[in-house]
């Protein structure tokens, strides 16, 4: 009995030995992980998006208060919003609408790849233009909140309207800075999302050889 | 600084992968044996795999590679025996499907074993496989936590249920 089960084990010994050797002979798939990574990539671009349609209009109310308060012409105000909303439009042609959860599936993942490298040249002129015009809209300002009208010259409202010509200034600079950031992440994750690309179809030569 | 960071992060994620490479094997036999079907197998094989990564900058060299990635693997796929939790992750796998019913002889013999292993307790399961590995008591202690008595009182009520597992 106890040869018996001393067989047994050796057998499950020999056993293993088999399957060790058929594993060894494997490569480890991640195709499945490298393609779902690939659509997590983009879903914050999709999240900054919809942030900027909520914080916009936030941003457009307490705007027209200050042009209420300082009585600025509203010509520039109008310019900015815009300006805001052709950008909103532009974000969501140029990053969602662009691409399909399918196009990360595909068999034939080059031409995702001339999406992607189309989507990066769209965003870089979204983005020149984009601050152009955002530049011209802040000299405007400028001028307007140094020729004001109709406001009491008195010190404490040259106060306010000095401090929120500085305010506004500093606060535009860094938001395009900020905006800068953002385009750089957007543009290398485009990068990754082809890298990721080009190790799935490394894969796929490996296999095939 | 940048550069050199970025020099060490590539140089951990190579000798990562070439860890895993030369244990994978190790690692799918630990995950099949815990195991019941294919989806699991890929869930425990990932989870070891960040378990290895995580740990990667804690090991000393205390004890050979094999015998840590072996204490790895076998404490990941205990926890999971007792958590039986399905993570929301895309599983990493290898290229072959264990639980195929074919008739390839090799693929019986293969089935033949996870029967044997499956009907042991997680932690009977542990100390066949590293016996099974050709690992001294003294060795399957260190790596399961226990002492080499118990280590050779667990492996002779083994070797009785396997016995009275045949005879069934």
């Amino acid at each position: 009995m106890e040869e018996n089960n001393i067989q047994e084990l050796e057998e499950m010994r020999q056993q293993l030995n088999i399957l060790q050797e058929k594993l060894d002979q494997q490569d480890i798939v991640n195709e499945k992980l490298l393609k779902s990574s690939m659509k997590s990539k983009m879903s914050w671009i999709v999240k900054y998006i919809i942030g900027e349609v909520i914080v916009i209009p936030i941003l457009a109310i307490m705007l027209s208060g200050i042009y209420v308060m300082f009585n600025l012409p509203f010509y520039s105000y109008i310019y900015i919003l815009l300006i805001c909303v052709a950008d909103i439009y532009m974000d969501y042609r140029i990053n969602i609408s662009s691409m399909k959860p399918a196009d990360y599936e595909k068999n034939n993942l080059m031409q995702t790849v001339k999406k992607l490298i189309k989507m990066k040249k769209m965003r870089s002129y979204q983005t020149l233009f984009g601050f152009l015009l955002t530049c011209i809209w802040l000299f405007w300002l400028g001028y307007d909140m140094c020729h004001l009208t109709g406001v009491p010259n008195t010190e404490l409202y040259n106060g306010l309207v000095h401090g929120c010509t500085i305010g506004m200034g500093i606060g535009g600079v860094i938001g395009l800075v900020i905006a800068y950031f953002i385009y750089k992440k957007m543009q290398s994750t485009n990068d990754e999302i082809i890298k990721i690309i080009e190790a799935i179809d490394d894969l796929k030569d490996n296999k095939e050889n | 600084m940048y550069t050199e960071i970025n020099n060490k992060m590539e140089a951990s994620e190579a000798y990562f992968s070439k860890i895993i490479k030369e244990n994978k094997s190790t690692i799918f036999t630990v995950c099949y044996m815990f195991s019941n079907d294919k989806e699991e197998v890929n869930d425990l094989f990932q989870n070891i795999l960040i378990n290895i990564w995580q740990g990667l900058s804690k090991f000393e060299g205390r004890s050979n590679m094999k015998t840590w990635i072996y204490r790895i693997s076998l404490n990941s796929c205990i926890s999971s025996s007792r958590k039986k939790k399905r993570d929301d992750t895309i599983p990493l796998s290898m290229d072959i499907d264990l639980f195929d019913k074919s008739n390839d002889e090799s693929n019986k013999q293969i089935e033949l074993l996870h029967k044997r292993i499956s009907k042991l307790q997680p932690f009977d399961r542990a100390i066949v496989l590293l016996w099974l590995e050709n690992m001294p008591y003294e060795e399957i202690g260190q790596i399961i936590g226990i002492s080499t008595r118990n280590v050779t009182v667990r492996m002779f009520r083994i070797r009785e249920q396997l016995k009275n597992m045949s005879i069934e």
